[in-house]
């Protein structure tokens, strides 16, 4: 993950990016000071440092998944992902990417959920 | 500072009451509760057999972009009701991975079935029809994977999944767009795969 100047697209000196994620990325949200990125291979929501795209130590991240995550958005306290296999939208808590116990999901979808938004 | 940047990525404001899905295998867009994920009563038809990739909204409507018939479908943002005859874009030449709202338009992009063809088109919102004569950006070079509004322009995102070998020969263009007038700026950054892209100010992209 890299960060772009907008006015022309150029990277900063030195590229301003992020450590690597595990996997390709395919879904990013952002809110307040933290960027929050997932993907496939890890199957995991990881956070990042806004300001310069670190890592904390030790690295914030969800449970897994369970399948690749394609979408990721940002509502009050809760992050929600949805991608493949469970091919459920799950609930995570923004502050600490735990998942509440039992977690908190939808229902199949039926399929792997490509999209979302909120409204 | 970090308002001047684009990162690759989703971004949403929040608040919502509803969570919106689309996808593979069901070929439909569902409605969910975000409180409690539960399904609610509104859901599309069956979109017939074709993968739901992208969604954006405007003006009370849903625009969904679609592969096995590879064109854009409106619908009711609020019933997700499609009308009788379906509201359908004219093709758009390959799989629409990419729609993004902007003004009265509906931009769409995607993979073409012609490799020389991937290109951004725009749709007039209201009823999904090509502009006489067609508006539409330059070859892309790569599949369009992602197109977000932002600030009087367009940015697409193209690339992903291609083997790394191709690095070194092919550019993934990351690219401008001036909306509405739809003429090309067109400055590039050499990446491959971008796969998301958001910018940083507030509710700009819907990914």
């Amino acid at each position: 993950m890299f960060r772009l100047n907008l006015d022309d697209l150029s990277f900063d000196d030195p590229i301003v990016q992020s450590p690597e994620y595990g996997g390709t990325l395919d879904a990013i949200a952002i809110k307040g000071n933290y960027l929050y990125a997932a993907g496939l291979g890890t199957q995991r929501i990881r956070r990042y440092n806004l300001s310069d795209l670190s890592e904390d130590d030790p690295v914030v991240q969800s449970p897994m998944y369970g399948g690749n995550i394609h979408r990721l958005v940002i509502n009050g306290d809760y992050i929600y992902a949805g991608g493949s296999h469970t091919q459920r939208i799950r609930r995570y808590n923004l502050s600490d990417l735990t998942a509440d116990d039992p977690i908190v999901q939808s229902d199949d979808y039926g399929g792997t959920i490509f999209e979302m938004f909120g409204l | 500072m970090i308002r001047d940047k684009l990162l690759m990525g989703v971004q949403k404001e929040d608040g919502f009451t509803y969570l919106y899905a689309s996808g593979t295998a069901a070929f439909r867009v569902k409605k969910y509760y975000v409180d409690t994920l539960e399904q609610t009563d509104d859901v599309s038809a069956h979109l017939q057999f074709s993968n739901l990739t992208s969604m954006c909204h405007g003006n009370g409507a849903l625009y969904v972009g679609r592969t096995t018939f590879k064109h854009v479908v409106k619908l009711d943002l609020h019933t997700l009701a499609g009308d009788d005859p379906l509201v359908v874009s004219p093709g758009y030449g390959g799989d629409v991975h990419a729609v993004c709202c902007f003004g009265d338009y509906v931009y769409a992009g995607g993979s073409s079935d012609s490799t020389s063809h991937s290109r951004v088109k725009r749709y007039n919102a209201s009823d999904l029809t090509l502009e006489d004569p067609a508006v539409e950006s330059a070859n892309f070079g790569q599949p369009i994977r992602r197109l977000i509004p932002h600030g009087g322009y367009i940015y697409g995102g193209s690339g992903g999944l291609m083997p790394r070998e191709f690095a070194d020969i092919i550019q993934t263009l990351h690219w401008i767009h001036q909306a509405p007038r739809f003429q090309i700026i067109y400055q590039t950054s050499p990446y491959m795969g971008i796969m998301s892209m958001s910018s940083v100010e507030p509710g700009a992209c819907l990914g």
